[in-house]
């Protein structure tokens, strides 16, 4: 649109002779029957106002009107406004199409010219992204561009000519209450003549080069329409960076979460070049689709953790529980027959009835486990002969805990129970609001531990009375980390929480996605991962950020540090090493699976289980390979060591006992 | 809430104690050079009583390059881009929101001020002369250090009468001694031992700048300074200085005074920050 301010309108409105002066103000009458309500927008060369159609006088039938001041002191191109006013009408009058905005009438008063719009509810994009602080979901965007990309296609194939939009940016796009995309204001959308040189352009950031030479083209609504997804997952506003930067400013370096699919079909919306660009709506269209079926096919990390994977949603044999990590192809081979890919072999294997993802424990002699089977085993750490077993009654996902002379565990079946170690019999148990896929941690005689009803609880170990219970909000299957006198977890709805040992909150931090992976802290740093892909570094006494390390995929591995070095898998297959003061990788070590088992280090070497079936040994300093053990599934348990032998569940329903 | 957990108290810090932020600086042309091209920079914020804030300090030394045009432009130019966006970010944030104020990782702003400063320099740049400058820049946060550094101006931390080099100079000396082929005592009497390999001149960056975190001691001297004075004077003298029981100004006097008097070589700024957090 043109570069007139809403100053520079009202001072040219004010010069103005025989000229209604400034705005429409509530109550005023048009044509005797539209009442002026308020005022939606002033643009330009136009305002658009809310109404009341008194032709309906019982009801109150709202709607749009947009009006158009003739500023122009030159008759001639008083003239050609008019024209473009008019011809706006025409058009929108003869589309037929959900997502544009209906033509109920229109008029010329004075200087002024009129057009009676349907009334949507809802708001536009770019208000919004103003709204909203978080990055959109890309499938949320996805759906949007569905849509405006329906709609382009719609205009882009309008007999006899063409219609370019010509002003394709968020503002323009209305959000209705159904979450149904509207295209709005279509001033300056005309009738495609590709002889003809238009006059005006469109909005400076969203606006294809050539649109400046006064060309348009459907492929400049191509490039509107990728300045505006740019626009939506980065939530860098064009207009205040750089003439056609785009290439210069990847998505992925901004917002890591989209799709490279996504963003290689975006990028080419806005290439500078019209040529290079999709020549119109239609060949957009078709490229969606494929980004749309390679993330559906590609997508296999789901909400729920993995390494505390819901046994609920497991068993109901949801999908994405599935889907969530890929079986490796050996998952069926016999035991005995895969150790070909290994360099160690085992000291002993227990085999319970079904899969272990929980982490062992190592006390006094004894190993202790859950497992899927709603099973805790004891067994003995020298030869993996059976102690006890003690049942919940539902499955095991977290792992135990021992404290004095208890064994903790949270199962499914909403209990913690505090069972004796060496008896294995129950000394009480609590139940929570929902199931415990948290593990528990234990110290100043409290058991910690969180639980799908939202809360965080500590509770006695020697009573098993709630201390106290602190509302996180939101799920929590992070476990607590206690240090000093402070309580540090995650919620799945994102946020990082620190209490003081009262339960009160001392601060709250929040990520962009789920924080399963439980925290710990090191030189006064709180570092943790979050579905969000990112490894975050918070001031331990404020939770101010410091740093974040961004991986490719979502992060559920709990992070372990040593030596000034954290440690710490990501679903994207890598080990990362990342120097705690500056947050910069040291190394990556990358398997064939996902990683969402958490490290453990002893003796400057880190361990830690793949997906791809395998534990791996590697060098803290380096990320050099020390060994790697192959078992018959996914390794999503975490290792523990005691006493120069590592403790691993598979879900190969197998517990091992490595040599380190 | 009661608190099952009284019997556990950790030790409390004393509800007498005022943390204090002091600050302390010198800077002079030296004996030797025309025009003094380094540029310091300190701001202090100490707030008491109820907690309205925490401490906030951000300390700068950027040391305009010798041998290039305009290396006081540079210097000042990148000290005050620098100084611009982080108080900006950072500290005009926690005024208007409080503590829940900071989104953005703090390393992120420092990194970005750094990113901001080396584009200012390259808008700058007159006629294709070059300039450079270094840059040392140190924030303290709380009870937290945050620093960003390119080149050979230092960064040290004073605490229980030990002194320790926080930085790490960007010079072919050390880059010589971290490869293990020069001793300390080599690299200090080098011929090269004044090439910087890596200073801010607009350039388009290689590396991301070094930047990084530590958490600070109780009490502490924190010293920024230009290689005028490290040039001049040896690590025990600036232990000695510092450890004496002298007002911090008087500190900062005798170190200046020391490297005059050997010989004031270059240009000498230093910033001393002394603490109680």
């Amino acid at each position: 649109m043109g570069g007139f301010t809403t100053r520079q309108l009202s001072r040219e409105q004010a010069r103005g002779r025989n000229r209604r002066s400034g705005q429409l103000q509530p109550g005023d009458m048009l044509q005797d029957r539209y009442r002026i309500i308020g005022t939606l927008g002033v643009g330009g060369f136009s305002s658009v106002y809310q109404a009341r159609d008194m032709r309906f006088a019982n009801v109150t039938k709202l709607c749009a009107i947009k009006e158009m001041v003739n500023l122009a002191p030159d008759p001639k191109i008083r003239e050609i406004t008019t024209r473009t006013f008019e011809r706006e009408a025409s058009i929108l009058a003869t589309l037929d199409h959900p997502a544009v905005v209906s033509v109920h009438d229109y008029f010329s008063e004075a200087d002024r010219s009129y057009l009676v719009l349907e009334f949507i509810r809802g708001k536009d994009l770019e208000s919004i992204l103003t709204e909203v602080t978080e990055v959109f979901e890309q499938e949320q965007v996805l759906d949007w561009a569905f849509q405006i990309c329906d709609v382009l296609s719609y205009l882009h194939n309008h007999r006899p000519d063409p219609i370019v939009f010509r002003d394709m940016k968020p503002s323009n796009v209305m959000l209705d209450p159904h979450g149904r995309i509207r295209l709005i204001d279509f001033g300056i959308a005309k009738l495609f003549q590709s002889e003809e040189k238009n006059t005006t352009i469109g909005t400076e950031g969203y606006a294809p080069p050539e649109q400046y030479r006064g060309e348009a083209s459907p492929a400049g609504d191509v490039y509107g329409f990728g300045a505006t997804l740019h626009h939506l997952l980065t939530r860098q506003d064009p207009r205040l960076e750089p003439p056609f930067s785009f290439q210069e400013r990847p998505i992925h370096a901004i917002n890591p979460d989209v799709s490279p699919a996504l963003e290689q079909v975006i990028m080419r919306c806005v290439s500078y070049n019209a040529a290079e660009r999709y020549t119109n709506a239609e060949q957009l269209k078709k490229a969606l689709e494929g980004v749309e079926r390679r993330m559906n096919n590609l997508s296999p990390m789901a909400p729920p953790s993995a390494a505390q994977a819901s046994p609920r949603e497991r068993l109901q044999g949801d999908p994405s529980a599935e889907q969530l990590i890929t079986r490796p192809r050996e998952s069926t081979t016999v035991v005995n027959n895969i150790f070909d890919e290994s360099t160690v072999g085992p000291i002993w294997t227990f085999r319970c009835e079904d899969e272990i993802r929980s982490t062992p424990a190592v006390a006094r002699g004894t190993v202790f486990v859950g497992a899927y089977d709603n099973n805790v085993y004891a067994l003995s750490s020298r030869d993996g002969s059976f102690r006890w077993k003690f049942p919940a009654s539902d499955s095991i996902a977290a792992s135990p805990y021992v404290y004095n002379d208890a064994v903790y565990i949270g199962s499914a079946d909403s209990n913690l129970y505090s069972i004796h170690m060496h008896t294995g019999r129950l000394n009480w148990r609590h139940t929570a609001g929902g199931p415990i896929y948290s593990s528990p941690r234990a110290k100043f005689d409290h058991v910690f531990f969180g639980s799908d009803d939202n809360f965080l609880y500590a509770v006695s170990t020697g009573s098993g009375r709630v201390a106290w219970k602190t509302n996180a909000f939101h799920p929590v299957r992070s476990s607590a980390h206690v240090a000093e006198d402070l309580v540090f977890f995650g919620t799945e709805g994102g946020y990082v929480f620190c209490l003081d040992l009262a339960g009160q909150v001392k601060w709250q931090f929040q990520a962009r996605r789920a924080v399963t992976s439980t925290p710990t802290v090191d030189e006064g740093i709180v570092l943790v991962g979050s579905m969000d892909n990112t490894v975050y570094a918070l001031d331990v006494a404020s939770g101010w950020p410091i740093w974040r390390f961004r991986t490719q995929r979502p992060i559920i591995s709990s992070p372990v540090t040593h030596d000034g070095t954290v440690f710490i898998g990501s679903a994207d297959g890598s080990l990362y090493a990342i120097e705690i003061s500056s947050g910069r990788k040291i190394w990556s070590f990358e398997t064939e699976g996902q990683i969402a088992s958490s490290p453990a280090v002893w003796n400057g070497a880190v361990y830690f289980g793949s997906t791809d079936g395998t534990v791996y040994s590697a060098e803290c300093s380096k990320g050099k390979l020390r060994w790697r053990f192959k078992t018959g599934g996914m390794v999503i348990s975490s290792p523990v060591i005691d006493d120069g032998v590592l403790y691993i569940g598979s879900v190969d329903h197998h517990l091992y006992a490595l040599p380190v | 809430m009661h608190s099952p957990f009284e019997a556990q108290d950790s030790p409390k810090q004393d509800p007498n104690r005022e943390p204090r932020l002091e600050v302390a600086s010198r800077s002079h042309v030296g004996m030797v050079r025309e025009r003094n091209e380094d540029t310091y920079f300190t701001f202090v914020s100490q707030a008491g009583g109820a907690e309205l804030l925490p401490h906030f300090g951000l300390f700068i030394v950027a040391d305009g390059m010798g041998g290039h045009n305009d290396g006081h432009r540079a210097s000042k130019l990148v000290a005050r881009t620098v100084a611009h966006h982080i108080l900006d970010r950072l500290y005009r944030s926690l005024l208007r929101e409080g503590h829940s104020a900071i989104q953005q990782p703090v390393q992120e702003v420092m990194e970005e001020a750094v990113s901001l400063a080396n584009q200012a320099l390259a808008a700058a740049v007159n006629d294709g002369k070059e300039m450079g400058t270094t840059l040392t820049a140190a924030l303290i946060l709380g009870s937290r250090l945050f620093l960003v550094h390119v080149g050979d101006s230092r960064a040290y931390l004073m605490q229980e009468l030990q002194l320790s080099l926080v930085t790490t100079d960007h010079t072919i000396v050390q880059a010589l001694q971290d490869a293990g082929q020069l001793s300390a005592e080599e690299a200090a009497i080098h011929p090269n031992r004044n090439l910087v390999y890596r200073v801010l001149m607009g350039e388009t960056m290689e590396e991301p700048v070094d930047v990084f975190t530590r958490s600070l001691p109780r009490h502490g001297t924190l010293m920024l300074c230009s290689d005028g004075l490290t040039g001049q004077i040896g690590e025990s003298t600036i232990a000695r200085t510092l450890g004496e029981d002298l007002d911090l100004q008087e500190k900062a006097d005798r170190l200046l005074n020391e490297a005059l008097q050997t010989g004031g070589s270059d240009n000498i700024t230093v910033v001393l920050v002394e603490f109680d957090l």
